[in-house]
């Protein structure tokens, strides 16, 4: 039977921040926060640097660090600054810097087809890792 | 005490925001790992990877601790060659997914030249399905 369960938030009951869910397999299984993305933007760097709509998930602001680099800060902060985070762009490559990672925060850069800082309408950023 | 809920569906008090479980699961990451490749290959921050082995210059094998249901499964990278550094200059290198089983992908890192070149860090994101 169908089942729909109305909550707000949830919490682990053994540890708040630990709950398991089944993999799509039925064997395997795996903590529920660990898997979900921390953040997401979709934004451009084109005329200004600035989310494209609504593209964003726990995103407070961008900065323009320059032609092709942006850094991306959190509204909530992460556990540490080893978390993973990945860049797509639609003019040919997205990189990443340690430099200015923080808990708060992580910088993307973006290529053209020569390598050379460029800036573009379309970025994507993901990050993965632990919420403080 | 641990308990056991099950449900098809989430939504929140007022029941908007609906979401399957099966979305849930299906979209979760199923790893992800921040992986040093200079000097000793390191694992810095990582999921659901039991470790990772240095099988050559610039190359790294990452394996699960909970293996995927099949290798058809999407693996993301992304890579840096002066971590520490400001991108005022060239930072562009690869990272692609040479290849993937249920168990482990590997990891194959280039600079701009096409040349391998071991990354200060890349980061790698798993998304399918688990056993």
């Amino acid at each position: 039977m169908a089942s729909i369960l109305k909550v707000d938030a949830m919490q682990g009951v053994t540890s708040a921040g630990d709950i398991t869910i089944t993999g799509e397999g039925g064997s395997a299984t795996m903590q529920l926060q660990q898997g979900l993305a921390k953040a997401w933007a979709n934004y451009t760097t084109n005329t200004s640097t600035a989310i494209n709509g609504s593209g964003s998930f726990n995103v407070s602001s961008l900065t323009d660090n320059g032609t092709g680099d942006t850094v991306v800060v959190f509204t909530s902060a992460m556990a540490n600054d080893d978390f993973s985070y990945y860049g797509m762009n639609n003019s040919a490559s997205a990189g990443a810097s340690g430099s200015q990672k923080t808990t708060s925060q992580c910088r993307q850069v973006t290529y053209n087809s020569s390598i050379a800082l460029a800036d573009t309408n379309e970025i994507s950023t993901s990050v993965d890792g632990d919420l403080a | 005490m641990a308990s056991e809920l099950r449900v098809n569906t989430l939504k929140d008090a007022a029941g908007a925001n609906s979401v399957a479980l099966s979305t849930v699961s299906s979209g979760s990451a199923k790893a992800w790992a921040q992986i040093q490749q200079t000097s000793t290959q390191t694992v810095h921050g990582s999921f659901n990877v039991s470790g990772i082995v240095d099988t050559n210059t610039s190359r790294t094998e990452v394996n699960y601790t909970n293996a995927m249901n099949d290798a058809n499964y999407s693996a993301l990278s992304s890579g840096s060659k002066d971590w520490d550094d400001s991108p005022a200059g060239n930072q562009s290198l690869m990272v692609g997914a040479v290849y993937a089983t249920t168990g482990d992908s590997y990891y194959q890192s280039t600079n701009d030249g096409g040349a391998a070149q071991d990354s200060p860090r890349f980061m790698v994101a798993i998304n399918g399905d688990l056993a």
